[in-house]
């Protein structure tokens, strides 16, 4: 059977076993481990519901805890009873322990806010589901939160309860502010039974910046104060501009830092946070008035409008305003507190409440002392307080019949600088009393003798000569103003404290207090009024005051002053005698008076001063001039010859008649001449004089008709030629008071004298 | 009846094709008188082989269809998939042909492989009265087919390597590529030492 070409194999011991069965081990370990390995990776499987699935990504939505991904979101899928639908999470096994009954899932949604890194993560990242860990059996199934509970983050800090009365803007994540940088967000809140409760979370870092001292408000977005200094803004970070915010403030830095879960009050407003009081105001005229105007003290504002209506039972009574009065201020609020509305007023007295034109009106009130009783209800004035100057200074007192343009405020002016101001003005039962402050650096200007004037307005006087306009200041026109002079006496006496003063309606009338007082007696009132001035030489020395009818009915008696300067014109022998237009032939005089009316002018004598005189009805006969040549000329007749007519010598005027009068037996005229000295010497014995007025007109038969005029000026108003012969120029000339014959006619030859006399030098 | 080599007690030395006398009583292993290598009548302990790796490659199935076998994620969203989750998501993106191709390969021929090792070696363990013919055509059949199991494998790993683009695409290989790997060279492997012989053997029993 065995083929011996075929070699036997060689035997050998058989193994038994075969290490080929280690291989189904070893796959199954390796599988084993593979599938153990898979099922730690998988994770904790847990359903949660939601109210509703948006926002949530089946792959993509991860489960955050302490900002780590721990699972994800596997699946989702509506509720069987398609009302909600279950969110299927694989969470990392890591934090199986956190799993438990009382875990809380909610979807952290990015706030359309800004409010804080913690929004603005979920914009970038999206949605994410949150939990918070809980106690109690394990389970799988669980039930979203609408929103995040209030407690919700486990980030270290220091959580403070802020209790206020509504949420307002506030949202999670929204920044609390302390000198305007962030140093912890809101982390939730609660309604409570009353109000609302706000957890605050405080980093770690700056923890110690709150203790029991410390106040909390609500950082509101921006403020804009808008006033005539310009508009400020006041805003916030942008997110809490966005988002809301609150910001605190610690006044007392030495007190213990704040323990965890310390409750404040979240005031509305850094006002309020620094402790304000509300007062109510009553307005009869809320005119304007809005809410969240501020209340002035001083210009500065000490507080707000909180509210106002109309009074409850009749508005027709005015308005309650509730006004809110920030710390520390109400504390200087008591029964002596006056309230007051301010708003633009423009008129002659001044410009008030300019500020209020662009801001609004608003409130001011007068604070005095410290401490007393709050009564209930205050009632406003109607116009401001008279104010005391809180300054030292002089304060005097001036009495006016009438207040003219002058107001509180109104400023005093020396020299048209302001010293002072009128602090209060009065009406007393003889006039009205001004109460006046002078600066005390001004008050030696002030002496027992100074005159005040009010010095409102412009004081416009106007003449022939031109119009003098006179103002003290543009201010003092607009507001009114009043001015004081002080003049100098031989002793001067210092003014003191409530010093009693007249206060003059112009500058005029306080030089009246030092004037003479003079009486006049016309025959006639008429065109004298009051008011009429006094001139001499042109220039007003003084001013009628009063005309009355004389006591026994022929006459009035005109008052007058006479200023300072001008008393020596009042003395014994001086003529007082009204000016009035003229307009004759013999010429128009004192046109000027047709402007500026009448005038009362005056001729003073030499005698002793004297008060009392008797008016002149017509101007007195022109006074013998104290210069010149003065002749007589004799005449049977005037004829045309008055008062001013011309002296002509050739033609020329060289002086005038100032007076005519009757001889003493009547028998002829005398006529008064003058002869500017200049012209003297041309009148030398032997001159003859002849009236050249009118026409001389010369009719003959064979020589015809000869007309001789002189110039129309002599032709209308008369005049008086002379010549002098030839012969005569070596005579000396004539000595004063002369007598010439004044001869109707002249004679021919008389025209062909030309005698070579030199003249006087002319002056 | 035809004779064997079995029954002249002839083997062949697998290492160098010497034929040897072997002797059938012979309970110890022989050795090629040329060569030494271990000579044997048929497939040396060819059974207990193929049931060792087919029993390995059976539990290792286990995990290569239930854990992810490829985590696609194109722009930042994408699951790891397992293969029969990748097979229902290609056929619900109308990827109808594809996903049968990968069915067939990645599923069907391991599954069936097992199925038909498992069958001829429990045929010729307990000498089940099949017919020997078909089992020879499911022999071939699956030695044939054993290698492109491997299709799968290669297009992973081809992605893998390949499709590298961080967020955008990015393709990575789960723990089920390395036991489906296993499981389709432990059946080659398996269908490779069952020697179809026994098959035969049962017919001069």
């Amino acid at each position: 059977m065995n083929d011996p070409s075929i070699a036997s194999a060689t035997a050998r011991p058989q193994r038994k076993f075969s290490a080929v069965w280690l291989l189904p081990l070893v796959a199954v370990a390796l599988s084993g481990w593979l599938m153990y390995k898979n099922f730690i990776e998988h994770g904790l499987v847990v359903n949660v519901s939601f109210a509703n699935g948006s926002g949530i990504t089946v792959g993509k939505t991860p489960v955050m805890y302490q900002g780590i991904d721990v699972g994800q979101v596997k699946a989702l899928q509506l509720d069987e009873d398609l009302k909600g639908v279950t969110a299927t999470l694989e969470l990392s096994r890591q934090i199986e322990p956190l799993i438990r009954e009382k875990t809380e899932f909610w979807l952290v949604q990015p706030q359309i806010s800004l409010s804080g890194i913690s929004g603005l993560d979920t914009l970038v990242e999206g949605n994410y589901i949150s939990f918070k860990p809980g106690e109690g059996e394990p389970r799988e199934h669980f039930t979203a939160l609408y929103e995040p509970p209030p407690l919700a983050s486990n980030v270290p800090g220091l959580r403070l309860r802020l209790q206020a009365d509504a949420l307002g803007s506030l949202a999670v994540g929204a920044p609390v502010l302390y000198q305007q940088i962030a140093v912890g967000e809101i982390e939730g809140y609660q309604l409570l039974e009353e109000g609302v409760e706000i957890i605050a979370r405080i980093d770690p870092l700056h923890q110690h910046l709150v203790n029991s001292s410390s106040r909390f408000w609500r950082q509101s977005g921006f403020k804009v104060n808008a006033g005539l200094q310009g508009v400020q803004i006041d805003a916030g970070s942008v997110a809490s501009i966005l988002a809301g915010g609150v910001t605190f403030e610690t006044p007392d830095k030495n007190r213990p830092a704040a323990e965890q879960d310390a409750e404040y009050r979240l005031y509305e407003s850094r006002e309020k946070a620094q402790g304000s009081r509300r007062v109510m105001v009553q307005f009869q005229n809320p005119d304007g008035l809005e809410e969240g105007a501020s209340v002035r003290l001083r210009g500065q504002e000490i507080g707000r409008v909180e509210s106002w209506q109309f009074s409850v039972n009749n508005p027709a009574e005015g308005a309650d305003v509730t006004l809110e009065i920030k710390a520390p201020y109400h504390r200087f609020l008591n029964a002596d507190t006056q309230f007051w509305l301010v708003k633009p007023e423009v008129s002659a007295s001044g410009v008030s409440g300019l500020d209020a034109l662009i801001g609004g009106p608003y409130v001011s009130v007068k604070l005095s002392a410290e401490g007393g009783e709050v009564p209930e209800r205050y009632t406003a004035l109607s116009e401001p307080p008279q104010a005391r100057v809180q300054a030292p200074g002089l304060r005097i007192e001036l009495r006016s019949d009438e207040l003219g343009s002058v107001s509180v405020g109104s400023k005093v002016y020396y020299r048209k600088i302001p010293v002072g101001q009128v602090e209060t003005v009065e009406l007393s039962a003889h006039g009205v009393s001004v109460g006046v402050f002078i600066h005390e650096r001004y008050a030696h200007l002030v002496h027992r003798e100074s005159m005040f004037w009010n010095a409102s307005g412009i004081n416009v006087s106007g003449g022939l000569g031109g119009i003098n306009i006179q103002a003290e200041s543009l201010a003092t026109i607009v507001a009114g103003g009043i001015a004081f002079h002080t003049p100098q006496v031989a002793k001067p006496q210092a003014a003191w404290e409530g010093l009693r003063y007249k206060l003059h309606p112009t500058y005029e009338s306080t030089l009246v207090d030092v004037s003479r007082e003079i009486s006049l007696r016309f025959s006639t009132g008429s065109s004298i009024t009051k008011g009429t001035e006094i001139k001499y030489q042109g220039i007003k020395v003084g001013e009628v005051y009063a005309v009355e009818l004389d006591e026994d009915m022929n006459g009035v008696t005109v008052s007058a002053r006479l200023s300072p300067s001008a008393k020596g014109l009042a003395r014994q022998g001086s003529q007082f005698w009204l000016v009035k237009p003229q307009l004759g032939l013999a010429g128009t005089r004192n046109l000027e008076t047709l402007v500026t009316g009448t005038y009362i002018t005056v001729r003073p004598g030499s005698g002793k001063a004297r008060n009392s005189f008797v008016a002149l009805d017509k101007p007195p006969s022109l006074e013998k001039p104290k210069s010149g040549l003065n002749l007589v000329l004799t005449a049977p007749q005037r004829g045309s010859v008055k008062e001013g007519v011309p002296v002509l010598y050739r033609d020329v005027p060289v002086g005038e008649v100032f007076a005519y009068e009757l001889s003493a037996d009547a028998t002829h005229t005398l006529i008064h001449i003058n002869i500017k000295p200049r012209y003297a010497n041309l009148v030398r014995k032997g001159s003859k004089f002849w009236n050249s007025s009118g026409v001389n007109v010369d009719v003959g038969l064979f020589k015809g008709a000869n007309i001789r005029s002189k110039s129309i000026e002599s032709l209308l108003e008369g005049g008086i030629a002379f010549a002098t012969p030839e012969h005569a120029a070596h005579e000396t000339p004539v000595a004063q008071g002369s007598r010439f014959s004044l001869h109707t006619k002249v004679d021919d030859r008389w025209l062909k004298w030309s005698p070579k006399i030199p003249l006087g030098t002319a002056r | 009846m035809s004779s064997r080599a079995f029954d002249k007690g002839l083997a062949r030395c697998f290492s160098c094709g010497k034929l040897c006398q072997l002797s059938v009583q012979q309970h110890q292993a022989s050795c090629c008188p040329r060569c030494d290598s271990p000579v044997s009548f048929r497939q040396s302990a060819s059974l207990s082989y193929s049931w060792a790796l087919t029993l390995a490659a059976l539990a290792l199935l286990v995990p290569a269809n239930m854990l992810p076998i490829l985590t696609v994620v194109s722009f930042g969203q994408g699951d790891p998939d397992t293969i029969m989750s990748g097979v229902i998501k290609l056929w619900e993106a109308e990827l109808q042909a594809i996903a049968a191709v990968v069915f067939i390969a990645s599923v069907a021929v391991p599954v069936a492989k097992l199925v038909v090792m498992l069958l001829l070696m429990l045929v010729v363990q307990l000498k089940l009265p099949l017919s020997k013919e078909q089992c020879t055509l499911l022999y071939r059949f699956i030695h044939f087919i054993g290698r492109w199991s491997m299709l799968d494998l290669f297009m992973i790993s081809i992605l893998v390597t390949v499709v590298h683009m961080g967020n955008i695409a990015n393709v990575e290989s789960g723990p089920a590529a390395l036991a489906f790997g296993a499981v389709v060279v432990l059946t080659m492997l398996a269908a490779d030492y069952f020697d179809p012989r026994l098959l035969w053997d049962l017919e001069h029993e």
